[in-house]
């Protein structure tokens, strides 16, 4: 039987990855039309961050314990099993921070700027030895990646001063608060943040519902 | 150290979807649409124009009406339905940072 904070846990990442995917697709319906490197990588990282969020849900639900008491006091769930899902968010954010660099600088330049960014990524990940290790870098490097996301989502309504792009940047901005609660969480091995930071992460998915919403509703005039 | 403008997007030059959007919406706003008065709203030339709207004719967006020697242009249901998937997409990539 779940534990009542492990079953919110569930149902909120179960639904943050709803989110998640049908954003998925709408970036790759509308792309269709539009064939934009930025679309492209929303919908790709979107995609890979519900598959991530699914993954994370299944596997606690199974395990009966977050990622964080895994490393606590393991039992069915081992450390290494949780680190599937963060591979996938990790490869979701850097999809997302691909497209926005390709956006901002060009195809050429910004080649440049990823490839040092994956080289950097590499380099740091090499020392690592231990599952928590691999852990606590993946919820930093996925901290790093975010903030770029947010700093971009920041540049982008300053220019417009839209609704839209700020809905994006406060979806954004909830996520980033979420994963330096459950980095926080991580790295003092205390659990609760982790289930705070789930919390926020899931207002944050909110915000990108409400703002798919608000895109969805706009008709003939 | 880049500003603002350097870092988002830049301006482009206008798509050929932004051309495709400008001339349905010139269609959709004049009902019965001349060609020289969808030229002046979608502000393109003769030639461009003629190359559009034969494009637009082709994907059943927009229909040709004939009235003796006048040539009009109006929305067919398929028009309109580009037009609202459109301005959804819009909404949408806005969010992201995109212009269409």
């Amino acid at each position: 039987m779940l534990s009542p904070p492990l079953l919110i846990l569930f149902l909120l990442n179960v639904l943050s990855a709803i989110v998640a995917l049908i954003i998925s697709y709408y970036a790759f319906r509308f792309n269709r039309l539009v064939d934009s490197n930025v679309l492209r990588a929303i919908s790709i990282g979107f995609m890979l961050l519900g598959i991530s969020l699914s993954t994370e849900a299944l596997t606690s639900v199974i395990a009966g314990q977050t990622i964080v008491e895994a490393f606590i006091a393991p039992r069915i769930l081992q450390a290494d099993e949780g680190v599937l899902f963060l591979v996938m968010q990790i490869a979701a954010y850097l999809t997302f921070a691909w497209g926005y660099t390709t956006g901002a600088f060009g195809k050429q330049k910004s080649s440049l700027v990823q490839s040092s960014a994956v080289l950097l990524l590499a380099a740091a990940a090499r020392p690592l030895t231990t599952y928590y290790d691999a852990t606590v870098f993946f919820y930093l490097a996925t901290v790093v990646l975010l903030a770029f996301v947010v700093f971009q989502g920041i540049l982008i309504y300053a220019r417009s001063k839209n609704r839209s792009p700020l809905l994006v940047l406060l979806g954004f901005g909830l996520i980033l608060l979420g994963h330096v609660f459950m980095l926080d969480a991580v790295v003092a091995l205390a659990p609760s943040p982790f289930y705070e930071g789930t919390a926020i992460q899931f207002v944050g998915f909110l915000s990108l519902l409400w703002f798919l919403v608000r895109s969805g509703r706009i008709g003939p005039t | 150290m880049l500003g603002a403008a350097e870092l988002v997007q830049p301006e482009k030059q206008r798509s050929t979807l932004g051309i495709y959007i400008d001339i349905l919406e010139s269609v959709r706003e004049l009902g019965n649409a001349k060609p020289t008065h969808i030229l002046y709203k979608a502000n393109l030339s003769h030639d461009r124009l003629t190359k559009y709207l034969d494009e637009l004719v082709g994907k059943g967006l927009i229909a040709v009406k004939l009235d003796g020697d006048s040539r009009y242009y109006v929305m067919t249901p398929s028009g309109v339905q580009f037009l609202i998937e459109i301005r959804k997409a819009e909404a949408f990539v806005s969010g992201f940072g995109i212009a269409l």
